[in-house]
């Protein structure tokens, strides 16, 4: 007792070390909780990983047109819009910069959350042998498809975990990026047709949208598709048929 | 111990800290390719990462011309920004790139735009590169292909407008059934299809005892349960365990507010009343038989039959605070208040700046386009610049009956076109006597033996003449303009005989105000409005002057008039910004400025007016013009089914119109030769094709509105009248208009048109001394510049319905910059608050003229010769000064306070450089005519910044001429009509002018100036030049059947008595008139026959081939008539023109137009059909089909197929070829086995399999689907 008594400063270092490292595990698992961990069995928690690495994948693809890292953008409120259609001429209508923007979207998902994937898959498996199962794996394969309400993956990957055998999973989400991409494939038809488009009769009738339309000083129009269900916003940017700032050059 | 302690503590740290580094290092993307290895990025990296081209080393693109082996601008295929098919140069191309070097992209083949498609997926996209597509290629950019229709997919309750293949695979993915059940609906538009889904049958699907879910019948089946349409889970009868509920939802694709019963299923829809209504939980009650049915039942606490198009929408009532009297959603309404005007969902509304029409669009505004989209207002900015105005529409016409409803939309503003015409032929209206006298002077020339040697040559001359000499007028300007969109005609009635008629923007563009390359053409265009009043007198007999003509110029309407006139060309002349702060950018000289009383008035222009909006204008010309029909009018031809343009997409309707002018303005020729911004070096530009857009009209005022130079300010130091003044001002201004177009003196000598122009500055000498001389009352219109300084900057910020862009900001004051553009913190400032730093003055170095150099004072310099003396008279002297900063500068021949300086130097714009030409007469001229001007000259100069800062002391320019005799001929400054001309043309008008008074004459031989044979008509007197840049003389040169060179020279001096002290030109100025050899013609015009097709519309090229005429041939087409032609995309050098259309079926006419540069014309017209075909298999007529029209009206079928010995045959109605799978109807072209060609076909079968047969018409037409499905027995 005498001892401690004159280990004061000692007795509290050690206290506030100990709250520190409490607080940390706390921290860890409110805050930053991995979601492998947080459903019962592995391949349960490997299906809600892997909604969550969707869900983010989406969202953010979203946010740069289905690109990951595009060259050719327009910097609009402090983002780099990707180009879906541009011209740098005046009185022209723009090219079409990437075709098949859907394909595009499902390739680039696919591509951004491969990681993310593999790393849900590692840990479920990790977390059967930690339980005690005979686990086997093979190659394992993806196959992201956007569709009308939802976006699903299928992953191949054959798996056995002691005498059950996986052989495909398939996870969905569900997500309005169908009919997002399907609009703003409409209003790039409308750009590279006719120059500009009527994004207020699109709001008419698809009433969970909201569409923001901003044409730029020097040509470039600003387009924000917004799912007010979702919240998910696809934005990108169109130059087209584009007048000089003056009589002419 | 503490030690230990403290010890662990800090590897505790150091561990911790590791963590941390590690994370922040791997927040930053670090790219690890540097900015070099970037830049090395070839053709191959940019395809690969772009991901979808196919380019091999065998494929043709390998054989372009690549970047690094071109010096030009032109069309790059893949740019280092990562941009396809762009306008740029070299340097900015990936150097293995593609590149056609000054070519537009869309007329080179690597740039080619065509459909994009996968019929698998059903998906087709318009206007793809070839090379950025990764499935089928079509060379069709509209994608008229069978499997690119668009349809209303069902599926189930929910409904997508899609093409059919897209149906297919959405069919499977919601299991809709096998692909042979795809219920895909044509004939519906998509605002039908979406209606369609609330259509749908629905009822009760028991699943399996007690389980019932609410679905339609399709969906049913899926779930093999059993389906009782019409009814509800919670039907008594069908023993389920779904038991009715107060609970509430929205329902998606649904507006209203639906009852859930106890398993979750959609009910009927919310209504209060019926809350514990068991027979309303039985069956079906559909929206129209519910509460508040026909409304939009916006804010009812009590009943859910919501309509958006009615004013509400299914919305949680949580969310919006909203007490509802059961459940927990409400129709929340869809309308909005603004401005304290009411306005339904999806109404929409032009929003202004200030007042519009008329002129009178305030520098800096926008048309901004409202609209109410579920209860929120929406901003919809049309284009900057004025280039589109919002036009708005208060009731349309819905069967019969008018329906009030706004709508709105951004179109192309067409200010540009009411421009142009001011340049074209206005008012050729041949007097009486002008036909006399063009009889007379014709007919003189056909007696001329060397050019009509026999007597039928004379014969045709004279008959020529008659008819060419009697002809009337010609299309007045002034209807033209009032028949052109957004066009108006200005009558400026001054004074008796200061009016005229000018064609004027409705809605004026703006100028990017900034931009020196835009501020320059400003120049030019303002300079339009520089006009000059000449008010003649006459001596009182008693003494005193008496106003003969013009008296009205003297009052202070001139400079109303002329001032409206100026800034109905654009942001030009005194005009006030979005707040309403004036700046006057104009000089009037002679007469009254603008009052204040006046300028208060032209400052309310700032102040919307309400109700003011602009109208739908007449659209169906252009649109005819360009073969697009559309909005109230749809014309038929020929009687048959005309197949409207496709404005059944949503989208379209008024914004459709506009969209379809901005891509049929006949003033496209503009558009072809236009130039990506950045990229074409200016030198490049040709003066010449410049001019001819903005016409000789404006010319002769280009040098009045640029850079008004030493004359006139000569003249007041100098003591004369001011008509004399006046005169020396013209003078100066052509050559400082000169300098502009030019940007070296190289260029600029070398350059006949626009050489230095006259120096009048002599003239004037002689005019001083009348009794009554006329006053010249001068309005010089300049390019409008923001008020001084940066107070006004922050309003540009403070609207979030109105966000600011650099134009707004800019004309809120000269030091306004916008600071951050694209970040989110855009923001309009003033550049440099509390700026204490005047402009400083330098001279330019890098200017140099002949025989001339420059010397540097003190506070200036001095213009030299050689040898540091005098410059020669008439010698063309450069000035040119460089600031500190972007100023305005100014001199005058006196030391002047900045504001009372008269002449500006390069213009009133914000520059670094400014430059000026002017040159300066002999002074014997002057001298002997009793002036006793000894030739030296001082400028002072002054100038000052954005804020008001003037530059310190005065800057100093000096110059001489040297004294003496006049031993200088006359130079030929200027020449109109010389050059190419007609086939047909038998004589040509010429006009040349002098920079100093003379008698010119002309003759086919290089002669002396006495021997030649012909005299040039010099009309204008000392003192009175017809013309801007000097003394006109007119002549009529006769054309032979070929090319003639034709000598000209002069001599100066008229009024000299004694020809010795004359100066002739030893040398002649050599014209050459070149006619062709043939007249233009139109050999051939393609389509001519019928088009048969298998799609709604067509793609189709008009190609046009014509021979002979001139160089470069233009052409034109129009489906309307001559009166609208719209330029052919592919035209110019070539012989074959080709434009890409897209057609609808039906009879066809279009008219073409082509010429040359020599003016000839020649006209042309086409006639075709396009059909629709049927791919059904039949046999015999089809219905409809008139007697005769075998093979008109259907596309290729199979009128008949049988089998025999083991061989199936096929008889088809054309010439195709045929291929047969096994898989299934949709098989690949590529994959089907051969059956081979003709229209009667044979092959060997299999007992019991089923053929899939698909045939392919000789145009490459190919169905969507088989023509025959059939199983061998």
């Amino acid at each position: 007792m005498k001892n401690l008594m004159e280990k004061k400063g000692q007795v509290t270092i050690f206290i506030l070390i100990g709250i520190l490292i409490v607080s940390a595990i706390l921290i860890f698992f409110l805050w930053a909780r991995p979601t492998f961990l947080s459903e019962g069995s592995g391949v349960k928690g490997f299906e809600g990983c892997v909604a969550d690495a969707m869900e983010n994948g989406i969202s953010e693809l979203e946010g740069k047109a289905g690109f990951i890292d595009a060259d050719f953008t327009y910097t609009y409120q402090g983002e780099e819009l990707t180009y879906l259609c541009y011209t740098n001429n005046f009185y022209e209508t723009c090219t079409v910069q990437v075709p098949f923007l859907k394909n595009v979207f499902d390739e680039n998902l696919e591509v951004l959350i491969r990681e993310e994937v593999d790393a849900c898959y590692e840990a479920s498996l990790n977390s059967l042998k930690d339980q005690g199962y005979e686990v086997v794996s093979g190659a394992v394969n993806y196959n992201v498809e956007i569709e009308p309400g939802v976006v699903r993956l299928e992953i191949d990957a054959p798996t056995s975990v002691g005498t059950s055998r996986f052989a495909r999973f398939n996870v969905k989400v569900n997500s309005p990026a169908y009919e997002t991409v399907m609009i703003a494939t409409s209003i790039l038809q409308f750009e590279t047709k006719y120059g500009d488009s009527d994004v207020s009769a699109m709001m008419l009738y698809y009433p969970d949208y909201y569409i923001e339309k901003t044409k730029r000083g020097e040509g470039t129009t600003v387009y924000v598709l917004e799912n007010k269900v979702f919240g998910d916003k696809f934005k990108f940017a169109s130059r087209s048929l584009v007048f000089p700032a003056g009589y002419d050059l | 111990m503490n030690r230990k302690i403290t010890a662990g503590f800090e590897m505790i740290l150091m561990i911790g800290m590791l963590f941390s580094f590690c994370y922040f290092v791997g927040f930053e993307e670090v790219s690890l390719v540097s900015g070099a290895e970037k830049e090395k990025m070839t053709i191959k990296d940019f395809l690969d990462k772009m991901g979808g081209g196919k380019l091999t080393e065998n494929q043709t693109w390998k054989n372009y011309p690549i970047s690094m082996n071109s010096e030009g601008a032109g069309c790059c295929f893949a740019s280092n920004e990562g941009q396809v098919c762009g306008t740029t140069s070299p340097e900015n191309c990936i150097s293995d790139s593609p590149f056609a070097e000054g070519a537009l992209c869309a007329a080179t083949s690597f740039c080619e735009k065509g459909c994009c498609y996968d019929d698998k997926s059903g998906t087709y996209d318009k206007n793809v590169l070839k090379f950025a597509c990764p499935a089928k290629w079509v060379k069709d950019p509209n994608c008229n292909l069978p499997g690119a229709r668009l349809g209303c997919c069902v599926l189930g309750s929910k409904t997508i407008f899609e093409t059919e293949g897209q149906c297919e695979v959405d069919s499977l993915v919601f299991a809709m059934g096998d692909d042979d059940i795809v219920d895909w609906r044509t004939g519906v538009d998509e605002g039908a299809c979406l209606f369609l889904a609330a259509e749908q049958k629905e009822g009760a699907c028991v699943i399996r005892e007690g389980e019932c879910k609410f679905v339609s019948e399709a969906e049913c089946f899926s779930y093999g349960g059993d389906f009782a349409e019409g009814s509800l889970c919670t039907n008594p009868s069908l023993n389920t365990s779904c038991k009715m509920t107060k609970q509430t939802k929205c329902v998606d694709g649904k507006d209203g507010v639906y009852f859930v019963d106890s398993c979750g299923n959609v009910g009927n829809i919310y209504d209060s009343s019926r809350v514990e209504d068991v027979s309303y939980w039985d069956s079906v009650v559909q929206y129209n038989d519910s509460c508040g049915a026909g409304e939009g039942n916006g804010d009812s606490p009590s009943c859910g039959n919501c309509n958006r198009f009615a004013g509400g929408i299914c919305a949680s009532a949580s969310e919006d605070n909203f007490k509802v009297e059961v459940g927990s959603f409400y129709c929340r309404d869809t309308s909005c208040m603004f401005d304290g005007v009411k306005y339904d969902n999806g109404e929409s509304w032009c929003v202004y700046d200030g007042a519009i029409g008329n002129g009178n669009d305030v520098v800096g505004s926008r048309h901004w386009k409202y609209v109410c989209s579920q209860g929120v207002v929406q901003i919809e900015p049309c284009a900057d610049y004025r280039n589109q105005i919002c036009v708005q529409s208060k009731e349309f016409e819905v069967d019969g009956k008018k329906v009030e409803f706004d709508n709105a939309a951004c179109i192309a503003n067409n200010w540009r076109e009411c421009i142009n015409l001011n340049s074209e032929d206005a008012d050729e209206v041949r007097t009486e006597a002008e036909k006399k006298a063009c009889t007379e002077s014709r007919t003189k020339l056909c007696g001329n033996y060397t050019l009509y040697p026999s007597n039928a040559d004379k014969i045709n001359c004279l008959n020529l003449a008659a008819s060419d000499c009697a002809s009337d007028k010609k299309v007045r300007m002034v209807d033209k303009c009032s028949a052109t969109l957004n066009c108006r005609v200005e009558k400026v009635a001054i004074a008796d005989k200061f009016t005229f008629d000018v064609c004027l923007p409705k809605y004026p563009g703006g100028f990017a105000l900034n931009d020196a390359r835009y501020q320059t053409t400003a120049e030019r265009l303002c300079g339009m409005a520089s006009q000059t009043c000449t008010v003649v007198r006459a001596s009182k007999k008693w003494g005193g002057c008496r106003y003969v003509a013009n008296q009205n110029c003297l009052s202070e309407t001139f400079g109303q008039e002329m001032n409206d006139f100026c800034r109905g060309l654009g942001d030009c002349g005194g005009s006030v910004n979005i707040v309403g702060e004036w700046s006057g950018n104009y000089i009037i000289r002679n007469s009254p400025g603008l009052s204040e009383s006046w300028i208060a008035k032209l400052s309310i222009f700032a102040t919307p007016v309400p109700g003011q909006f602009a109208e739908v204008e007449d659209y169906s010309e252009y649109l005819a013009a360009a073969g697009v029909w559309g909005g109230a009018v749809t014309p038929t031809v020929g009687g048959e089914e005309e197949k409207s343009f496709d404005f059944t997409s949503i989208g379209v309707g008024v914004a459709g119109l506009g969209l379809a002018i901005g891509a049929a303005n006949p003033d496209m020729k503009g558009a072809i030769f236009s130039m990506a911004r950045n990229f074409i070096p200016f030198d490049k530009i040709l003066p010449e094709s410049f001019i001819k857009v903005i016409g000789p009209y404006s010319g002769a005022m280009i040098g009045a509105g640029i850079g008004f130079v030493v004359g006139q300010m000569l003249g007041q130091y100098l003591g004369l009248s001011e008509g004399g003044s006046m005169l020396m001002g013209l003078g100066g201004a052509a050559i400082g208009a000169a300098y502009m177009l030019s940007p070296t003196m190289t260029v600029m000598l070398a350059t006949p048109l626009f050489w230095v122009g006259v120096a009048l500055i002599v003239i004037s000498l002689f005019f001083g001394r009348s009794k009554c001389p006329p006053i010249e009352v001068d309005f010089e219109c300049k390019p409008w510049q923001a008020p001084v300084g940066g107070n006004d900057c922050e309003e540009c910020n403070d609207d979030p319905l109105k966000p600011c862009s650099r134009y707004r900001c800019e004309s809120l004051g000269a030091g306004c910059e916008l600071i951050n553009e694209g970040s989110g913190d855009e923001l309009c400032v003033d550049g440099n608050p509390g700026d204490a730093t005047p402009p400083i003055i330098h001279r330019q170095t890098g200017i140099d003229f002949e025989g001339g150099d420059y010397e540097d004072g003190e506070n200036g310099f001095s213009i030299v010769n050689d040898r540091g003396g005098c410059v020669l008279a008439y010698t063309p002297l450069p000035i040119g000064i460089v600031t500190s900063e972007p100023a305005q500068c100014k001199f005058d021949v006196a030391v002047k306070d900045f504001d009372d300086m008269v002449f500006s130097l390069g213009g009133n714009s914000y520059l670094y450089n400014h430059t000026a030409v002017f040159n300066l007469p002999d002074p014997s001229h002057g001298q002997s005519q009793g002036s006793n001007w000894t030739g030296d000259l001082s400028l002072y100069v002054k100038c000052r910044d954005r804020y008001g800062l003037e530059s310190p002391g005065i800057y100093e320019i000096k110059t001489c001429v040297i004294e003496g005799e006049d031993v200088t001929a006359p130079k030929i400054v200027a020449s109109e009509g010389i050059g190419n001309v007609g086939f047909d043309v038998t004589s040509k008008d010429v006009m040349i002018v002098t920079n100093e008074l003379a008698t010119c004459k002309w003759d086919l031989r290089d002669v002396d100036y006495s021997e030649m044979g012909n005299d040039m008509v010099c009309g204008d007197s000392l003192g009175a030049p017809s013309n801007a840049l000097g003394y006109v003389c007119n002549g009529v040169f006769a054309i032979g059947n070929s090319s003639n060179n034709y000598y000209v020279r002069c001599m100066d001096q008229p009024w000299e008595n004694d020809t010795s002290k004359r100066n002739a030109n030893a040398q002649s100025f050599v014209f050459n008139l070149v006619k062709p050899s043939s007249k233009i013609s139109i050999d051939k015009i393609k389509p001519d026959n019928i088009i048969e097709i298998n799609t709604d519309f067509t793609t189709i090229d008009l190609k046009v081939a014509t021979s002979g005429g001139g160089v470069n041939h233009f052409c034109s087409y129009s489906f309307s008539g001559y009166g609208s032609m719209i330029e052919m995309f592919e035209t110019g050098d070539a012989r074959t023109h080709v434009q890409t259309l897209n057609v609808g079926t039906g009879a066809k006419k279009i008219y073409v137009e082509c010429s040359d540069e020599n003016g000839d014309v020649a006209r042309g017209l086409t006639e075709f059909r396009v059909v629709q075909g049927d791919f059904n298999v039949q046999g015999g007529e089809e219905e409809g089909e008139e007697e005769g029209e075998e093979g008109i009206s259907s596309i290729i079928t199979i009128t008949r197929i049988w089998e025999e010995q083991g061989r199936m045959n096929l008889l088809l109605n054309g010439a195709g070829e045929c291929r047969y799978s096994f898989t299934g109807c949709k098989f690949d072209w590529e994959d089907g086995v051969s059956i081979g060609e003709g229209d009667a076909l044979s092959f060997s079968v299999d007992y019991g399999k089923k053929y899939f047969i698909q045939c392919e018409d000789k145009y490459g037409n190919l169905p969507s689907r088989c023509l025959a499905e059939i199983v061998a027995i």
